[in-house]
């Protein structure tokens, strides 16, 4: 645990210390800021736009993601600090548990200052105030930070088969995309049924603006949960066999 | 403190470590020597756990370095080739976090921390970001770092590459002071770093090992072996010939020296002959300038085994 907590305190660390963090962080303020606005001046009612913003969260993600998790291990591997990391009493799991973590703590923090939107809305607009309901934003928050895990757990397994962080960032984008358009443009995909019915399933957006909307979908759940957990494991396989 | 049985690791395509087996026991500080390319960096990730072996078995202090990895790890400082660290780090906050993930007892992270700053050296530059320190301070960085949980054996793969002279001055006498305290295993490929600091030497060439011995006793092996090395004016060609049909001579080189001077490297398998070289060199007319015994260095044992070790594989 004592490892564990140095390793994990080591990575967010060294997320803060890089420029890329700080980049990511405008450029995500910058989108979800400009787009709940757009929302909010096109949507009458608070709710649309909360769920609005999950789904621009989610856009966001398919460049925050897999730029965030590109350095995990393939950064440490290029600089040759994999060797006196892997060297010392840790286990694999552990590593990755802590770069997961990591990455995962630093997500949720850059997420947090979009829950001002929602205190500038109260602010200022009173009259709406009672229109915003606590249930489906807790939901909402809490589905994206499980779509979050899994694409971390997706990066960082791309990012250990390479010591290339470019190929690492480019295959976690791509991967993503699958979800992101599979539901985006599920209607225009196919005539087929089942081919729009599996986009729906794998449509992150959906997921996202069910939650939002208050219903729980244990689907999604098991999908995110499940993905994140077989990601995470191949991953310290793939720690494992590249020596 | 090592045993190292059989080990083998194969790459695709060529095998770097061939069946190589030794063992190195507590207290002892031993070289491991090799032309680059011959398998020492491949041996130490492999004796540290960072590499898995294709075949063998690796034990360290009574521990199965594949079995039993994280005890195995806890008694081995290791400082890879190129000394990577963290560079966005200071250096205290690297230590720290060091200590922490080799498990050094919470309360005992301060005073382990400023010890080995004291022992390498780096009391005045806890605070300086990592990436901003010279080469030389950078190694003392990793040294510290693999002295942190005062671990009975050290590993340092090339502790000196890259330095300058009065850097390696400074780690050489530092390996000097450790060794007392801790078994050691360094590799090198210059040699006089070497015969300063160990008093066991391990040659690895093409994945094996092909002497194994104290410098002293390596030097012996070729005390039959005489070397003289000779001045002498005239056409080399000629001179080398007649310089060939010394009864015990085997290989002579020359170099040119301008002038029509050459320095003639006369290798010779028994007895002196230097009253022969000169005899003959006033029966020819040549003039002579220059005739001495050279001793030999761990260079030139070195560049012999390896030589040695060659023409062996040439005829098997």
């Amino acid at each position: 645990m004592r490892t564990f907590l140095a390793l994990w305190k080591r990575e967010l660390s060294a997320m803060f210390l890089s420029p890329i963090a700080y980049v990511m962080l405008m450029f995500f303020l910058l989108v979800t800021g400009c787009g709940f606005y757009w929302l909010v001046k096109e949507n009458l009612e608070v709710m649309r736009s909360v769920q609005g913003l999950m789904v621009v969260i989610w856009a966001c993600m398919l460049i925050t993601v897999p730029v965030l998790t590109m350095r995990t291990f393939a950064e440490e591997r290029k600089n040759g600090t994999f060797e006196t990391l892997m060297t010392t009493p840790v286990t694999d799991a552990t590593v990755v548990a802590a770069k997961f973590f990591g990455v995962l703590t630093f997500f949720i923090v850059m997420c947090l200052p979009t829950l001002l939107y929602l205190i500038i809305i109260r602010l200022l607009a009173p009259e709406a105030a009672h229109l915003i309901d606590a249930g489906p934003i807790v939901g909402g928050y809490l589905m994206v930070s499980l779509v979050a895990a899994a694409f971390i757990a997706l990066g960082m397994l791309a990012s250990a088969l390479t010591s290339n962080q470019i190929i690492a960032a480019i295959s976690t984008f791509s991967i993503m995309s699958i979800f992101f358009f599979g539901g985006l443009f599920e209607p225009h995909l196919s005539k087929n049924p089942m081919v729009r019915e599996i986009g729906g399933y794998l449509s992150s957006a959906l997921h996202l603006l069910e939650s939002a909307r208050g219903v729980f979908d244990s689907r999604s759940l098991v999908l995110y949960l499940s993905a994140t957990v077989f990601f995470l494991f191949a991953t310290v396989k793939a720690v494992e066999a590249r020596r | 403190m090592i045993k190292v049985s059989n080990l083998t690791k194969q790459f695709a395509g060529h095998t770097a470590v061939d069946d190589v087996s030794f063992e190195v026991k507590r207290g002892e500080i031993v070289g491991f020597l090799g032309p680059n390319g011959a398998g020492k960096t491949t041996t130490m990730r492999m004796l540290t756990g960072f590499l898995h072996p294709t075949r063998g078995a690796v034990e360290i202090a009574g521990c199965d370095v594949f079995e039993n990895p994280i005890e195995a790890r806890r008694h081995i400082g290791y400082m890879p080739e190129s000394c990577p660290l963290y560079t966005e780090m200071r250096v205290d906050e690297y230590l720290t976090f060091r200590a922490q993930i080799k498990g050094v007892e919470r309360k005992a992270i301060r005073s382990r921390r400023d010890i080995v700053k004291e022992q390498c050296g780096l009391t005045d530059v806890g605070r300086r970001i990592i990436g901003q320190l010279s080469k030389g301070y950078r190694q003392r960085v990793g040294l510290a770092d693999s002295l942190l949980h005062d671990p009975d054996l050290l590993i340092l793969d090339e502790p000196t590459a890259g330095l300058d002279p009065n850097q390696i001055r400074e780690v050489r006498e530092l390996i000097r002071q450790l060794a007392e305290r801790h078994t050691l295993l360094l590799s090198t490929h210059i040699l006089p770093e070497v015969e300063m600091t160990c008093r066991r030497i391990l040659i690895i060439n093409k994945g094996k090992i092909v002497a194994s011995d104290s410098p002293e006793s390596l030097q012996k092996r070729l005390e039959g072996d005489i070397l003289i090395s000779a001045e002498i004016a005239g056409d080399p060609a000629v001179i080398e010939a007649t310089l060939k049909q010394i009864g015990t001579v085997d290989v002579v080189d020359h170099e040119a020296l301008g002038d029509g001077w050459n320095r003639y490297r006369i290798d010779s398998a028994s007895p002196d002959i230097r009253t022969q070289v000169f005899e003959c060199a006033v029966s020819k007319g040549w003039k002579l300038r220059e005739l001495h015994l050279e001793s030999r260095s761990l260079e030139d044992i070195f560049v012999s085994i390896i030589r040695d070790d060659k023409a062996a594989g040439a005829k098997r």
